[in-house]
């Protein structure tokens, strides 16, 4: 981090960690070579399309996504009532600096170089991580796939690459998981998508290091949309990290991402994402997997920060004996309202799903857990297990449960439970009488409240968690 | 509605102030939106059978038939129960109240107490998405039962609403005021005179508590199986009081109950349960808000099913803690047993808490019977069907139990199990 003085700072405060709490508080000057301006028509589809000369199936696809979005209402009748704050015409729906994905570190500019120090990505980390695609503003503004990956068949390109280069595999699954009518901001990326991955893990192979992409928004009105596909053939196993930190801006900014997993026979697939979105960003992501036969899909989310999110990580498990879980830690400050949860649809027998949720509110902060199992008609042996627990840190912090269960027949079964608490004044008077000052004593607590998920995270993601933990609760308590 | 309305021959009442308000509730229907499947509230739930079309508003009913039909349907036995017995909405037969406890009609209730009738009539109680149907209940029907219990009174009382004629529409309404200390223990049946009738009831019940007072009442609605209810409660518990509200519903192809429990003082605490077993193609959809508006109160809610054939149960309860209610605790809890490859259960129970210091939690479980349990009871030489039988009756038996009334809970189990 020798750069970071060149940044200025806004915060300088002591925390229980020593860290830098100003990280990811900053941005630097906008210089994008291709701007599709603000609102959304079919003139800017046919700008993003322009730019960056994709072929005519996508065009389409676009257009007629367009109509969907334009036709679909807001779902005002269930959703927080902040959504409708949102006015899609003053956003920019595309912005490029329009060069090429970067090969070596070498090669990616100074700036962007320095952004990504100060989120954690340093250079060393890539002799750890297998693949580093980080994305700045819509395309890729690095990327660097290490040679053996290559050498099995994996291919992990964005997703503008993904559909040019790797038509036969990406095309009969896009749209597939999440049809563009799926709701109202599926529709909408599904028309502007930019960005995103695309990943390939080939019959059997299994990755031993996590791929990675970091990804920030850095342009003020600037929504981003990308759109990833993964795609695990028969037997392969593969843990993809994502991880999102945004500026501070003054007007809002609006993320709205799709995220389709295929999980092919016996495939296991991993999606982790640490997401810190300022306070500003309003985060429409819809997430999705495929599980087939025995295959396994889990959803590791961590959601800090936005104004709203709302985020339900759902898995379809449409093979015998497939597994689906979500796993999810939520924190609302001030401010904020994260409106998360999972979605689990069993359409096969003996199929089951885990779903461990905690959320945690601080200062006005609201959490909300949103969640829907089905099991069909027809369908035998399956089991879900629900398990939401809310931990309120102030008198005026606000948590809701919205779960909904649905059992067809009688060979399947769902259990669900929720709770709602505290920490208790004994356990901080307990610890503040062995000399932990107040502060860090409640946040003992709330990582003792959490640590059983965090431990889910790999290493380097639960340590930055915990951090980003205590960076939130540190205006709120002492 | 508006056009139903015109068609039917409305009662009113002889009180001007009383007839001007119902007047009014009749003009501000037009305002009132009727569900759409795009509600929250009516999610999973089926709106079309909230219409009234081919039904007429039930009036008049032959005494002797509804008398004897009452002898054969009591379920609360003993010599100190009070009876109440109401056909198509009418009164018809009361036991007179001991002191300082009255049993009336609600006209009755606004000619003789006019300043505490105001309180409650005619105005709509609040519900959870069928307001059309809980505002058309006070504007066209004055008539129902009043219990009001003063000061340290104690009562056992069985009210009957029976159902009588074919296609009619009934709006059965009971009014419990409990002033301090006393103790009510009220049965309430809603029947249908005939099983092979079709019929609607639109019921209502509003439950009052104050000061140390308990009321334990429970709901029983026995109507022909291709019959529809609407069945919605409003109860409002006040400091140091209880109110144990239980929910029955045996018969028709269609039930929608609403129940909302305000805990509206300090130290309020209501239970609420609710025991069915559903078979053929019944549907029954419970929606349910556990409000709490004060600090230190309490509230529990016990809903257990068991399905069987196409039998469809949708239950969504909402635990809602306001702002500065603050050291509350509030416990729901929804069991689905289903027995039938084609039975459906839905379950949506849902937590909003804005206060500090509460403790909260909610369960759903749905299964069937595990195949270990029934091999338990085989293996001791009870046969299979019998064992079912045992568990699901079980599974019903727990809620019973729970209700902290024992005239209640010898009736309701002879009337479920």
């Amino acid at each position: 981090m020798s750069d970071t003085n060149e940044i200025p700072a806004t915060s300088g405060k002591e925390n229980l960690f020593n860290f830098d709490s100003s990280k990811g508080n900053f941005h630097f000057p906008e210089r994008h070579k291709y701007d599709a301006g603000y609102g959304l028509s079919e003139e800017t589809i046919d700008y993003i399309c322009d730019v960056k000369n994709e072929p005519d199936w996508i065009r389409q696809f676009r257009k007629s996504a367009l109509q969907t979005f334009e036709s679909k209402p807001m779902p005002t009748h269930w959703a927080p009532p902040a959504i409708e704050n949102i006015d899609f015409s003053q956003i920019r729906y595309y912005l490029s600096d329009g060069e090429r994905p970067k090969r070596s570190w070498d090669d990616v500019p100074d700036d962007v170089k320095r952004t990504f120090e100060r989120l954690g990505v340093p250079e060393q980390e890539r002799q750890f991580l297998a693949g580093v695609e980080a994305q700045y503003d819509s395309e890729s503004a690095y990327s660097n796939m290490k040679e053996e990956l290559r050498n099995q068949g994996v291919i992990f390109v964005n997703s503008t690459q993904g559909l040019k280069e790797h038509e036969e595999i990406f095309r009969p699954w896009f749209g597939k998981v999440i049809p563009t009518g799926d709701n109202k901001f599926s529709a909408l990326n599904s028309a502007v998508f930019s960005g995103g991955s695309f990943i390939y893990v080939p019959k059997g192979v299994k990755l031993k290091h996590p791929l990675q992409a970091y990804f920030r928004i850095n342009s003020e009105n600037f929504g981003q949309f990308e759109r990833t596909l993964i795609i695990a053939d028969e037997g392969a196993e593969l843990m993809y990290m994502e991880g999102c930190t945004a500026p501070q801006f003054e007007t809002s900014t609006l993320h709205s991402a799709v995220v389709e997993l295929v999980a092919l026979k016996g495939a296991k697939i991993q999606y982790v994402t640490v997401q810190n979105w300022s306070s500003n960003v309003f985060n429409m992501v819809t997430k999705r997997g495929i599980a087939m036969e025995e295959a396994e899909i889990r959803w590791i989310d961590c959601n800090i920060g936005s104004g709203l999110t709302m985020k339900y990580p759902a898995v379809v498990l449409k093979g015998k004996r497939a597994k689906g879980e979500v796993i999810s830690i939520a924190l609302a400050n001030t401010g904020q309202h994260q409106d998360t949860g999972a979605k689990m649809i069993h359409a096969a027998d003996d199929t089951t799903s885990n779903i461990v949720s905690k959320s945690i509110s601080i200062g006005e902060g609201r959490a909300s857990y949103r969640g829907e199992v089905v099991m069909a008609k027809g369908v035998k042996g399956c089991k879900n297990n629900t398990e939401c627990d809310a931990l309120l840190l102030a008198a005026n912090s606000r948590t809701d449960t919205y779960p909904a269960t649905t059992v067809k027949g009688d060979k399947s079964m769902i259990q669900h439970e929720a709770s709602v608490s505290q920490v208790s004044e004994e356990m901080l008077f307990y610890m503040q009488q062995r000399g932990i000052p107040k502060a860090a004593a409640m946040s003992l607590a709330v990582n003792g409240f959490i640590n059983d998920l965090v431990q889910e995270f790999p290493m380097e993601y639960s340590v930055e968690l915990r951090r980003l933990i205590d960076l939130e609760m540190e205006d709120s308590i002492g | 509605m508006h056009q139903w309305i015109s068609n039917q021959k409305l009662y009113t009442y002889d009180f001007n102030w009383a007839e001007q308000a119902r007047l009014s509730l009749l003009e501000s229907l037009s305002d009132i939106p009727g569900p759409s499947r795009l509600d929250e509230s009516w999610r999973f739930g089926s709106p079309k059978n909230y219409s009234l079309e081919g039904f007429t508003l039930a009036s008049g009913a032959d005494d002797d038939h509804i008398m004897k039909l009452a002898k054969e349907k009591q379920a609360m036995q003993g010599d100190k129960v009070l009876r109440v017995i109401c056909a198509n909405g009418e009164f018809h037969y009361n036991d007179e109240g001991a002191k300082d406890l009255v049993i009336c009609s609600t006209a009755q209730f606004c000619e003789t107490y006019p300043e505490l009738a105001k309180k409650y009539f005619p105005k709509a109680i609040p519900t959870i998405g069928s307001d059309q149907l809980a505002t058309l209940a006070s504007a066209i029907h004055p008539f129902g039962v009043v219990i009001w219990a003063k000061k340290d009174v104690s009562a056992h009382i069985e009210i009957q609403h029976f159902l009588n004629g074919d296609h009619i529409v009934c709006f059965p309404y009971t009014l419990v005021i409990a002033e301090k200390n006393s103790s009510l223990h009220i049965l309430e049946q809603h029947i249908g005179s005939s099983s092979d009738v079709s019929q609607m009831c639109v019921g209502i019940q509003q439950v009052q508590a104050s000061g140390g007072a308990s009321v334990h009442i429970a709901l029983v609605q026995n109507l022909s199986d291709n019959s529809r209810a609407v069945e919605l409660a409003h109860l409002s518990a006040t400091e140091y009081s209880l109110i144990e509200h239980f929910t029955t519903h045996k018969g028709t192809k269609w039930t929608r109950q609403e129940t909302i429990a305000s805990t509206d003082a300090e130290e309020a605490n209501i239970r609420l349960y609710s025991a069915n077993r559903l078979t053929n193609h019944q549907q029954l959809e419970q929606r349910t808000y556990q409000h709490h508006t004060h600090r230190g109160t309490a509230s529990n809610l016990y809903y257990a099913n068991v399905l069987n054939d196409h039998a469809a149960a949708v239950f969504s309860g909402m635990i809602r803690i306001d702002e500065g209610a603050h050291d509350s605790n509030a416990y729901q809890s929804n069991k689905n047993l289903l027995l039938s490859p084609n039975a459906v259960a839905h379950s949506l129970p849902g937590l909003e808490i804005l206060a500090d210091r509460v403790q909260c939690s909610h369960g759903t479980a749905t299964s069937s019977i595990s195949p270990e349990e029934v091999f338990y009871l085989s293996s001791r030489g009870i046969p299979e069907v019998t064992a079912k039988t045992m568990i699901s009756d079980g599974v019903l038996q727990n809620v019973i139990e729970q209700f902290d009334s024992s005239p209640l809970k010898e009736a309701l189990t002879s009337i479920i199990l």
